[in-house]
């Protein structure tokens, strides 16, 4: 004869914590690629004129 | 049944709850009798929540049956002090124990064994709007296992009432 039990639900609460947090890893990483990069833009944008003004 | 007073709600009730794992989820699974007449579809699952366990499979009757049985007033127990009952209209489901049955997770099919068309024909139903009390567990009871005796736990209106072998898997 049959029988059937239940289960509660495993919460899902975890994984959307653990989502976050990777995608809080992902963001940061992300940021921490892209400041420096412009900050070197910025210096190479400075660096031609004074060298021309050196140069006259 | 009163709120205060439930023991059993349909498995969709409990939102945190589900069918464990390596048990069948019977819902929307045909059910025949022990000669394979159909009498309806499993629509839900009657689960006792003290117990972990479904106690009652909830079966949307087969028309065909309901039109058998139609205009038809049937001498059942309806509680202590039998008397005739006469099916209201929406009345379309009824409950099976789940220890009365096998299934069979090829076929998808679940299989009242030892009940048969006409029982389930004569069978007082409910309506799925007014849910059910305990009375009409034990007409149900009465009307599948007619020669049952009724044992102690028959009067019991808490969790003993099911700790019968109509709700026994063995």
């Amino acid at each position: 004869m049959a029988e059937i039990k239940i289960e509660k639900k495993k919460p899902v609460w975890p994984w959307i914590i653990a989502l976050l947090l990777i995608g809080a890893v992902v963001y940061y990483v992300f940021l921490r690629d892209t400041e420096p990069r412009s900050e070197t833009t910025i210096e190479v944008e400075n660096a031609v004129p004074v060298d021309s003004t050196t140069a006259e | 049944m009163e709120k205060k007073d439930r023991n059993l709600y349909r498995l969709d009730e409990l939102s945190d709850y589900k069918v464990a794992s390596n048990y069948s989820d019977v819902r929307g699974w045909k059910i025949v009798d022990a000669d394979n007449r159909t009498i309806g579809k499993v629509d839900n699952l009657w689960v006792n929540k003290d117990m972990q366990r479904v106690v009652y499979l909830d079966v949307n009757v087969d028309k065909e049956l309901i039109e058998d049985s139609k205009h038809e007033i049937h001498d059942t127990i309806a509680n202590e002090n039998t008397r005739e009952f006469m099916y209201r209209d929406g009345d379309s489901h009824l409950i099976i124990p789940i220890g009365s049955v096998t299934i069979n997770k090829d076929t998808k099919i679940v299989q009242a064994n030892s009940i048969d068309y006409d029982t389930f024909r004569r069978t007082g139903r409910y309506n799925t709007q007014h849910h059910f009390d305990r009375n009409y567990e034990r007409s149900v009871l009465k009307s599948y296992y007619p020669d049952d005796e009724t044992g102690s736990t028959y009067d019991s209106e808490d969790n003993a009432f099911y700790s019968r072998k109509e709700f026994d898997n063995r």
